[in-house]
């Protein structure tokens, strides 16, 4: 687990800062978001519709 | 978990955690909105768009496994699901969150399959950032590490995904190789990916 910034020495904020600089390049433009939304993986079954019961004719009063 | 990461806010390192979303976290997702400000931008205007229905769809992925009770709020949880059932499959999300940044700055869902890999179905960070109407850097890779490190931690020996054509390159720049429509991060790269976030240049 990270160290909390505020408990950092100054070699060791120096440290993150150029770790922190070389994972912005590794980022470079990310798009934002990773995933594929037409992902056949994450397709589940269409829900199925109950079927409608035949209406029964009224009974002639 | 929570996991306190560094991340880039206008230029300077500031803190972010990282930990298991809740049902309130998923809901407050699922209402991200595109900022009007990114009218006049399309190219911004269009990844902020991904990101709300990313949340979306992640959401409604959630109520599925929430509903076949395989959902983990917590790694606790999570172990105890794969104790109760190895070759179970169980979904969890992820949320990062910072004192500096009102609600949830980026969310990933991650599968844990049959098998013992994890999948990353869907990573998307707030819609301001990819619209960078804000100036946030490195949570989607911090994201993508810290899910490493939670492979790690659970032993898997793949970490995988969907590429497409927007993000196969970011995939590429991660993992020094091409990338086509799949991608695997092997124990090796799990291992590397998750000493970043664990960063040696700041330890406890």
């Amino acid at each position: 687990m990270m160290k909390p910034l505020a408990q950092m020495t100054q070699a060791e904020k120096s440290r993150l800062t150029k770790h922190m600089q070389m994972l912005v390049e590794l980022e470079g433009d990310f798009p934002g978001v990773l995933g594929n939304k037409n992902s056949f993986f994450i397709a589940k079954p269409a829900p199925r519709r109950r079927r409608k019961t035949a209406k029964r004719p009224k009974a002639a009063a | 978990m929570p996991l306190r990461f560094p991340v880039v806010k206008d230029g300077q390192t500031v803190e972010a955690l990282m930990s298991f979303a809740t049902d309130l976290d998923i809901r407050a997702v699922k209402r991200w909105k595109v900022s009007a400000k990114l009218s006049g931008k399309p190219v911004m205007r269009s990844r902020a768009a991904d990101a709300c229905e990313f949340a979306q769809l992640a959401a409604k992925r959630w109520r599925h496994y929430r509903d076949s009770k395989t959902f983990a709020t917590s790694l606790s949880h999570l172990k105890r699901l794969i104790s109760s059932n190895p070759q179970g499959e169980y979904c969890f999300h992820l949320k990062v969150t910072a004192d500096w940044f009102q609600g949830i700055l980026g969310a990933a869902m991650v599968r844990r399959t049959w098998c013992h890999h994890l999948m990353i179905d869907f990573l998307f960070v707030h819609p301001s950032i990819c619209g960078q109407l804000t100036n946030v850097k490195a949570v989607g890779l911090q994201m993508l590490q810290s899910a490493c490190l939670l492979a790690q931690e659970l032993d898997c020996k793949r970490v995988w995904g969907e590429a497409t054509l927007d993000s196969a390159p970011f995939y590429e720049r991660q993992l020094r190789r091409p990338v086509e429509d799949l991608f695997a991060i092997e124990k090796h790269e799990i291992r590397e990916f998750a000493a970043r976030v664990d960063n040696p240049a700041a330890k406890a």
